[in-house]
């Protein structure tokens, strides 16, 4: 009798193995378009054997436990390698919309508008009497101040939305690690069975790449199987069931509240490339424009101001201005021109008084004398004006420049350039990146995905296996009947 | 190796969207007409077309300058030569006065011409060119030469000053293309010699009117002189301005190498992605149909 009551048992525990392994197939199955989700196997064993007589037979099947096929190495590459990808995206992104500012390759660039003054003085200096010809270079003149001022509104602005965008990630980040905090105390409390919490570790996993999409991230796992995740740079944001919150006051960023600003440490992922924008290419870019506008303002304003307007004999006439009405007449060199961009504008001396433009370089301003005016259009040409470069590093704590002896228009194209060089090395970073990820994911997968076709295949060799099981007890049922019928 | 379902979806997706990107790029290139759209397409290349812009947009207002130059010069030419005549006419009336056949009335006569000829080259020396007094130097909206009577004798003073207009011709390049009054007429004496002429015939005053003669051949010399001054700024303008002509048609040449899109290459271009995306949809296709699920029945 034992023997076929074995059997039964035989034939239920198989029943109840391939019936949790269909689970299983069936939740890989479920999750085969799910994020992160790692494939799950039934590890399946043999029961141990029990002894009838001499011989040992085995007892059938049990369920050891559900495992997960993950890859511990390429899952770690791919969360440390997300941040880069997000930082160069955010990168590309930003750069492309501010190529959009310094956009030169449809007709009305700041070049052509610089290269529309100049001409404007060309026509003057051929016409020095006429006001028509005077009342055209104050429209242009006007034309220039106000694409110098748009432009850098537009870098003003650009700079401030890298702190709305820092705002938001930084809420983001705060959210995720909260989460991942949670995450960790359910992960312990479930595995504290031995039993791998496989589903909670999947969500844990992509709440931990989230972190890393944000800033540059390193995590380590504890020996109870939660996660300690810390930024880059070392700045603690989750240990055990406790995350600590980013805060942004103004420019600064506060760990914990603790006033004491970090954003000049934070670096990679989403937050680092608002802050690498912030804080060094976009005031860069900021500190290069001002300085071509306040050299304009400068080279401009130091010839008009010996020059004379019509029948003028007093001259000291400035033509542009900066802020607080400052024209750098007495400027020395190496003094600031910040500013000069935002400011810039015609001189209350020639605002909507043509007459007034000091186009004579004689006293007494004789209406056919244009030598001032043949002066400053030179300056289109001179190859011998020092424009101050500025390059910011480390985050704007260092600033530097050099003295460049160029023209105003090759100063310009240079800084044009360095954009597009700049836009193209995030793009090519990013495409680098991508790949890199792409790769990297395709690897993941080829461990971790899930692939229906296999889960097909197991279905049916579960089904199979199932169908015999039941099989089995049939088989087991008609052999306990043939012995109850003997009389 | 082992392949995710995902994986297979993902590199439809991913080669899809790559394609998608690179035929908008050509399209964006075709339509615009333009290789650069946005500095990061080719830097170094925008650095060069904005270069090249900038000496065009130099080179197209010089051009204009020339152009400028050129009517001053052509116009102080034939003032010149106008004056030449005008002195040419003088010495004859003299020649012929200057003989003792020739009665006082006859003299006279001659004075009377004399004096159109002197209004004729005060009217030379006012010539106008779009409202300004080319020979006024600096003072351009003022009439340079006004008749006065010195002594008795008429004769025009000027009124300008001793300036020359220059215009830019070029990098650190200007040329006089005005002269003033002082420089062509005062000092050519032209005025005081007329005017002591007509006196003289009036007066019946042969040995003046003899003595004339050679101030007037000088005075004519020295017309001619300026004419051919004149003459010789006009050529240089012209070579000037075949020479930016041709740096131009080259710049625009370089320009468009550097800025528009080669059609040709970029049709062929567009046909080869074309066919790479129609490629990918029908291996995707191929691809999503290959299930065991098509197979269980």
């Amino acid at each position: 009798m034992s023997g076929i009551s074995s059997v039964l048992n035989v034939a239920k525990g198989a029943l109840m193995a391939q019936q949790q392994s269909m689970a299983v197939a069936g939740h890989n199955i479920a999750n085969v378009n799910t994020l992160g989700y790692s494939r799950q196997a039934v590890l399946l064993e043999s029961s141990s054997s029990f002894s009838m007589a001499r011989i040992k037979i085995g007892m059938g099947v049990q369920v050891n436990s559900v495992v997960q096929y993950v890859d511990q190495f390429i899952e770690r590459t791919i969360r440390q390698k997300v941040s880069f990808l997000n930082e160069y995206e955010s990168k590309a992104h930003v750069l492309s919309y501010m190529e959009t500012i310094f956009n030169e390759t449809s007709g009305q660039g700041l070049t052509q508008v610089i290269n529309e003054f100049w001409d404007a003085w060309q026509d003057l200096a051929n016409n020095p009497g006429r006001i028509p010809e005077r009342t055209a270079l104050l429209e242009k003149a006007e034309i220039l101040s106000r694409r110098f001022n748009s432009m850098r509104d537009d870098l003003d602005q650009s700079k401030q939305n890298m702190n709305l965008n820092l705002g938001k990630s930084i809420g983001t980040l705060n959210g995720v690690t909260k989460k991942i905090a949670e995450l960790n105390e359910k992960i312990v409390l479930a595995e504290s069975s031995k039993t791998p919490a496989n589903d909670l570790r999947d969500q844990r996993a992509n709440l931990v790449q989230k972190v890393s999409e944000l800033v540059g991230t390193v995590y380590l796992e504890d020996d109870d199987g939660s996660y300690s995740v810390f930024t880059t740079d070392g700045t603690l944001l989750v240990n055990k069931n406790q995350s600590w919150e980013l805060s942004q006051s103004g420019n600064s960023v506060y760990w914990n509240n603790i006033p004491s600003d970090i954003s000049k440490k934070l670096s990679g992922g989403e937050i680092g490339a608002w802050l690498d924008f912030r804080d060094e290419v976009i005031p860069q870019y900021i500190a290069n424009l001002d300085e071509l506008a306040g050299t304009i303002i400068f080279e401009v304003n130091d010839l008009h101001y010996s020059g004379f307007a019509l029948n003028d004999a007093v001259g000291q006439k400035t033509f542009f201005v900066s802020n607080t009405g400052d024209n750098y007449v007495a400027h020395t060199p190496g003094a600031s021109f910040s500013g000069a961009a935002r400011y810039i504008a015609l001189s209350t001396d020639v605002k909507g008084i043509p007459a007034n433009i000091a186009v004579a370089g004689i006293s007494g301003g004789a209406p056919g004398d244009n030598e001032n005016a043949l002066k400053i259009l030179s300056l289109q040409t001179d190859a011998s004006i020092q424009i101050r470069k500025w390059t910011y590093k480390d985050r704007g704590e260092t600033i530097t420049n050099s003295l460049q002896t160029a023209t105003i228009d090759d100063y310009y194209r240079t800084f044009t350039g360095e954009i597009g060089i700049l836009g193209r090395e995030f793009i090519q970073n990013q495409e680098f990146q991508q790949a890199m990820m792409d790769h990297l994911t395709e690897l993941r997968d080829s461990v971790s995905g899930v692939n229906l076709d296999e889960e097909m295949t197991q279905l049916i060799q579960i089904q199979r296996a199932h169908d015999a099981a039941a099989k089995l007890v049939a088989i087991a049922d008609e052999m306990l009947q043939s012995i109850l019928q003997m009389r | 190796m082992r392949v995710a379902t995902k994986t297979f979806y993902e590199g439809v997706q991913q080669r899809i969207s790559r394609l998608s990107s690179e035929l908008n790029e050509i399209n964006k290139k075709i339509s615009s007409g333009r290789n650069i759209n946005r500095p990061s397409d080719d830097p170094l290349g925008l650095i060069d077309s904005l270069g090249l812009k900038s000496t065009l947009s130099q080179a197209d207002q010089y051009l204009r300058n020339l152009e400028m130059g050129k009517s001053w010069l052509n116009l102080i030419e034939s003032a010149m030569d106008q004056s030449g005549e005008l002195v040419g006419r003088a010495i004859e009336i003299g020649i012929q006065t200057a003989n003792d056949t020739q009665s006082p009335e006859t003299r006279a006569q001659a004075a009377i011409e004399v004096g159109h000829l002197l209004d004729q080259a005060i009217a030379l020396g006012n010539t106008q060119l779009g409202g300004y007094y080319i020979f006024a130097g600096y003072e351009t909206l003022t009439p340079p030469f006004s008749k006065v009577v010195v002594g008795g004798i008429e004769t025009a003073q000027y009124n300008g000053d001793g300036n020359d207009f220059n215009i830019q011709i070029g990098k650190n390049e200007t040329i006089a293309i005005g002269k003033n009054g002082q420089t062509v007429f005062i000092n050519s004496s032209l005025f005081d010699i007329l005017g002591t002429l007509k006196k003289a015939l009036e007066d019946n005053d042969v040995a003046t009117v003899r003595l004339q003669l050679d101030n007037l051949k000088t005075a004519g010399d020295y017309l001619q002189n300026h004419m051919a001054d004149a003459g010789a700024k006009a050529n240089r303008i012209e070579g000037k301005e075949s020479a930016l002509t041709t740096l131009r048609l080259n710049l625009k040449d370089r320009l468009s190498q550097v800025e528009d899109t080669d059609l040709a290459e970029l049709v062929t271009e567009l046909r080869a992605k074309e066919l790479a995306y129609e490629a990918a949809l029908m291996s995707a296709v191929k691809i999503t149909e290959l299930s065991l699920i098509n197979f269980l029945r």
